[in-house]
């Protein structure tokens, strides 16, 4: 190359390199996802909170998080080994893990340790007393989530509410969380103001639940589900029974949909809309998932009429007014 | 010569000025304006932003008051109801939810007029009738009362949520008796405001949020911002500002106030956002001027490289030629005019280089020449300079214009005095040309003058010899004056003349004395003759007497003649003839004379002995051709018959019409001493011939030459 000319690319490429850069596409709030396809795990431990997932992607979807395009999930239902599970997600480079409960979260955390993956909770009843957070508003140790504990005894309540007669109330538990003996202590104290009786029951197996179902017939005026993983696993089996013994049901799951007459707690879209909007924070704003606060998700009424009617409670207008949710 | 501007700099110079700064004006004042007018759009868009929130917040806090106060005059009595239909009436409206769904408030208390709780409900909690409290000193219960209006307390955070709540009580009044009767204290959750400013577009990121007066963060488009408890300078106004972030941002505040409280609504946009458009002129405008600029370095590059580069290697190059190196030649090339110029630079160099190298030649030749010509200057003027007369050269104006050393030291003046100066005032000192100027005359004439003058201021005798100058056409351009001193030969000349006259005098007084003694001898020899009786005797006296006056005769004339040296022989031999006619009386008076006699001037050596044959002819013919009274003719005849180198040859004729000599008697043998001395003096003495012709008479016909004057010393 000639001298001069060198001399002149020289010059101009000195001039026009600021002009580069300065042109060069910085990494802006919406544009440093371009191009890029996040992966994100989602486990889930039981197949009624779907409509967590549901929602989870529903709401990452109105952030901009489109399945099939920038965004991607792999998902597992079946959580006998966690650690595999969080192991292969990890080899799989995931951006960030979607869990739901305690139990699951806590494994994850811990199978996580140490790793820069960002776990976003989707619905964990107490997560400080799970010890899954250190506080709400500052969580820590990189997760951050939807807390949906709080409604458990005005969820007693509503099930006095529409079962106005009730004196003794079944309320089955499991050992497999600290998230059920916190809801029944909730529960204790509940059926103490209210001036109720409670008959509780441990089922930590389907066996011992169906031992302890057949055993409430003539005893106890309706059922109250705990928030337990297991009994929402076997969920039909008490609303079976419930049905056949025209026992009332309430709970503060959410869960009427599968059949219990009253909940008052969480809507599990709702819930996973707003695990999106800290997920969306984490991956779009790279906001660290530990200086996101927990939030608390919105506690709504819902009411199965149908199981209603098959245990042959006619639930007052007034409560029906009142509920936010209504299964015909 | 050295540049003291060059045209690079001049370029550079022009480049900025022309390009670069205007440039740099107007894109300052653009990129200003812009600033300003970006700015105030974006306080004015989000001041509309806030308003909005603000009109939206009112409205959904009105439509709570309504909902409480509509609740209130359905259940007219609600005060006086059982507590069960109470809390049911409160419940109901528990279950007021916004727009989207969630619960506007957490939990509702009826009071009564004296401040005790009648009912409470809540959306977590089982409130038992134990739990019931008097309220009566709280101010959510005395305003209310007092005021008659709806009372907004302070905000609080929810223990269990983290949610920021506010205490909304309302009167419960008595329409019929217009008193109030109770108290509704509701405690609203802010989340509803979070979904109306999450509504609320402020730009592309921007957002409005409200700080309460604590200037904790209370409501915020991201939930999680509240819920980390984030606080704000609450003094800070519009304008630009730090955002909530931390970041710079583009500030607007404005005021909700709910009846005795207000909260601070603010909107915030980046102010890289904010400026975006700014920035984008700032950046257009710096694009362009870059590319102006990058332009303007390209073509100054180009016009360095293709105009001034080329423009300072010629004029390197003429430098270098200037300087001598006619060898360097432009080294640019290309099809443009500088390319024509470099070529018709470099053969206008070649040429020049030939032409220097021709004149080189010639000026060599011209050295070569001149250097002949001084030194034949230089030889010349040594010449010149050599010759020791005074030398000068006049023009027609008798101006010195070239004078020899010698005419300098003549005259005791440089070279340069002596210039210019006219001739006539350095050798005469008089004001014009003297009569006989020799320079005139030669001017007039073109002739060589000469001539011999004194000059009293000089004291000299001095030689003007003057020669005319000519040019190419024959003009007389003036004249070589040389200045012979003569007065030495003066001298001398006069000495000698002093001294011929002298020699003159002396010689005239030998001549006569030779004259006077040859007299006296005559006298002497005519006394004695006169004593003698015989005649033949007194004949050779007389003889004798005439032959010494013939030579006394010679001397006589020579010093009577101007030249001491020759004698005008036509008047010697007349006055020789008629001397001896008169010396022989009778004899000589029946003889007729006839003298041819040319001008004839003869030198003593030559006349002595030529009048000495006369004197003995013509005797000899007075005496012997005409016996006996017989008359006869005697004729002489001198002239002059042909010349031979510097000497003349004479015929003498000598004749008579006598009895003539007879045959017998030859002039060389015979015994008469004038025959004899004629012959010897003709022969041996004037080396001529002499012929005797004897048929009418005696005609002696004697040819000699004029003798060479020998030194006698």
């Amino acid at each position: 190359m000639h001298r001069d000319s060198l001399i002149l690319s020289t010059i101009i490429s000195v001039i026009l390199l600021p002009l580069l850069i300065l042109l060069s596409p910085s990494e802006s709030f919406s544009e440093h996802t371009k191009g890029k396809t996040y992966l994100t795990g989602i486990i889930r431990p039981n197949v009624k909170l779907q409509n967590i997932v549901d929602g989870f992607k529903a709401g990452m979807e109105l952030y901009g998080f489109r399945e099939g395009e920038n965004i991607s999930y792999i998902q597992t239902n079946d959580i006998s080994d966690i650690d595999s599970v969080v192991e292969k997600m990890i080899e799989m480079k995931v951006d960030l893990i979607f869990t739901m409960t305690a139990d699951t979260t806590r494994k994850t955390l811990k199978k996580l340790a140490g790793r820069p993956v960002p776990v976003i909770f989707g619905g964990i009843y107490d997560p400080i007393a799970s010890g899954i957070v250190k506080s709400l508003s500052v969580p820590g140790d990189n997760v951050t989530g939807v807390m949906i504990g709080g409604s458990t005894e005005k969820a007693f309540e509503w099930l006095l509410k529409a079962v106005p007669h009730a004196k003794k109330i079944y309320v089955p538990f499991s050992s497999e969380s600290d998230t059920v003996a916190i809801c029944m202590s909730v529960l204790k104290k509940s059926a103490e103001k209210s001036r109720v009786e409670l008959m509780t029951s441990k089922t930590d197996t389907l066996h011992e639940l169906t031992v302890a179902l057949a055993s409430i017939p003539g005893k106890a005026d309706a059922i109250f589900i705990p928030n337990s993983p297991f009994l929402i696993t076997n969920l039909e089996t008490i609303i079976k029974f419930a049905a056949e013994h025209k026992l009332p049901t309430g709970s503060g799951t959410g869960q009427y949909k599968n059949g219990i007459m009253i909940t008052y707690g969480q809507d599990h879209f709702y819930t996973g809309k707003i695990a999106s909007r800290l997920a969306s924070s984490v991956l779009h704003d790279r906001i660290p998932a530990a200086s996101l606060p927990v939030e608390t998700t919105e506690y709504f009424l819902g009411i199965n009429l149908q199981t209603a009617t098959t245990v042959g409670i006619t639930v007052p207008d007034s409560i029906l007014q009142q509920a936010s949710f209504i299964v015909r | 010569m050295k540049i003291k501007v060059s045209i690079r700099r001049r370029l550079v110079l022009s480049l900025v000025l022309l390009a670069i700064v205007p440039l740099l004006l107007l894109g300052t004042l653009l990129s200003w304006q812009s600033y300003v007018i970006q700015q105030r759009q974006i306080i004015e868009l989000q001041n509309e932003k806030a308003g909005r929130a603000l009109v939206q917040i009112n409205s959904t806090i009105y439509g709570l008051e309504k909902a409480l106060y509509n609740a209130l005059n359905i259940y007219l009595n609600i005060l006086d109801s059982d507590i069960s239909k109470q809390r049911r009436v409160l419940s109901e409206l528990l279950s007021l939810r916004d727009e989207k769904g969630t619960s506007v408030f957490n939990e509702l208390t009826l009071i009564d007029a004296l401040g005790q709780e009648l009912a409470r409900e809540s959306r977590t909690s089982i409130i038992t009738p134990d739990e019931l409290v008097s309220r009566a000193t709280s101010e959510e219960f005395t305003a209310p009362l007092s005021s008659r209006k709806t009372y907004f307390g302070p905000v609080f955070i929810d223990g269990k949520t983290g949610v920021p709540v506010m205490l909304l009580s309302v009167p419960v009044i008595d329409v019929r008796s217009d008193t109030v009767r109770g108290v509704l204290v509701a405690e609203m959750k802010m989340k509803f405001m979070w979904d109306i400013v999450d509504k609320i577009n402020v730009g592309e990121s921007g957002l409005v949020y409200i700080v309460d007066t604590t200037g904790r963060v209370i409501v915020h488009p991201n939930p999680s911002v509240v819920l980390k408890e984030t606080y704000y300078d609450v003094n800070i106004r519009s304008g630009t500002g730090t955002g909530l972030d931390g970041g710079k941002a583009v500030l607007t505040h404005d005021t909700l106030q709910l009846g005795n409280r207000h909260l601070h609504v603010m909107t915030e946009v980046p102010l890289e956002i904010a400026l975006r458009n700014t920035y984008t002129s700032l950046l257009t405008i710096f694009v362009f001027l870059v590319l102006a600029l990058t332009g303007s370095i390209y073509l100054g590059f180009i016009i360095v490289r293709k105009v001034i580069r080329p423009v300072e290697s010629l004029a390197e190059t003429a430098k270098a030629i200037s300087s001598g190196d006619i060898s360097r030649r432009s080294d640019i090339s290309g099809n443009d005019e500088l390319g024509a110029l470099s070529d018709s630079f470099n053969l206008m160099t070649g040429r020049l280089a030939e032409t220097i190298t021709s004149l080189k030649s010639e000026i060599a030749a011209k050295e070569a020449a001149e250097k002949k010509i001084r030194l034949a200057y230089e030889e010349w003027q040594r010449t010149f300079d050599s010759i020791s007369q005074p030398v000068s050269i006049h023009d027609r104006e008798y101006r010195i214009i070239r004078a020899n050393r010698a005419f300098a030291d003549f005259f005791k003046l440089s070279y340069r005095e002596l210039l210019g100066k006219k001739c006539f005032e350095l050798f005469h000192c008089s004001n014009g040309p003297i009569a006989g100027c020799p320079h005139r005359k030669t001017l007039d004439t073109g002739l060589n003058s000469s001539e011999e003058l004194f000059e009293p201021t000089l004291d000299k005798h001095l030689r003007h010899t003057t020669s005319p100058i000519l040019d190419d056409n024959g003009d007389i351009t003036g004249s070589v004056h040389i200045a012979e001193d003569i007065t030495e030969r003066k001298h001398t000349e006069e000495k000698i003349i002093a001294s011929l006259k002298e020699k003159e005098v002396l010689l005239k007084e030998v001549h006569h004395r030779v004259k006077n003694n040859m007299q006296v001898i005559s006298s002497l020899l005519n006394l004695q003759a006169r004593q003698i009786s015989d005649k033949q005797y007194a004949d050779l006296f007389n003889e004798s007497r005439n032959r010494i006056a013939s030579m006394s005769l010679v001397h006589e004339k020579l010093y009577n003649s101007r030249d001491l040296a020759h004698v005008d022989f036509k008047d010697y031999v007349h006055t020789l003839v008629n001397g001896l006619s008169a010396s022989y009386g009778a004899a000589s008076s029946r003889v007729f004379l006839t003298m041819l006699i040319e001008n004839i001037t003869l030198s003593i050596d030559t006349a002595i002995p030529c009048g000495l044959i006369i004197n003995e002819l013509v005797s000899n013919s007075l005496k012997y051709a005409f016996p006996e009274d017989k008359k006869g003719e005697l004729k002489i005849v001198l002239e002059k018959a042909d010349s031979d180198e510097d000497r003349h040859y004479y015929n003498l004729i000598i004749s008579d019409n006598g009895i003539g000599i007879p045959e017998d008697i030859d002039i060389r043998k015979t015994k008469s001493l004038g025959l004899q001395l004629v012959s010897n003096l003709v022969e041996h003495q004037l080396q001529g011939n002499i012929t005797l012709d004897r048929s009418g008479g005696t005609l002696f016909h004697i040819t000699f030459r004029e003798l060479k004057y020998k030194n006698r010393i």
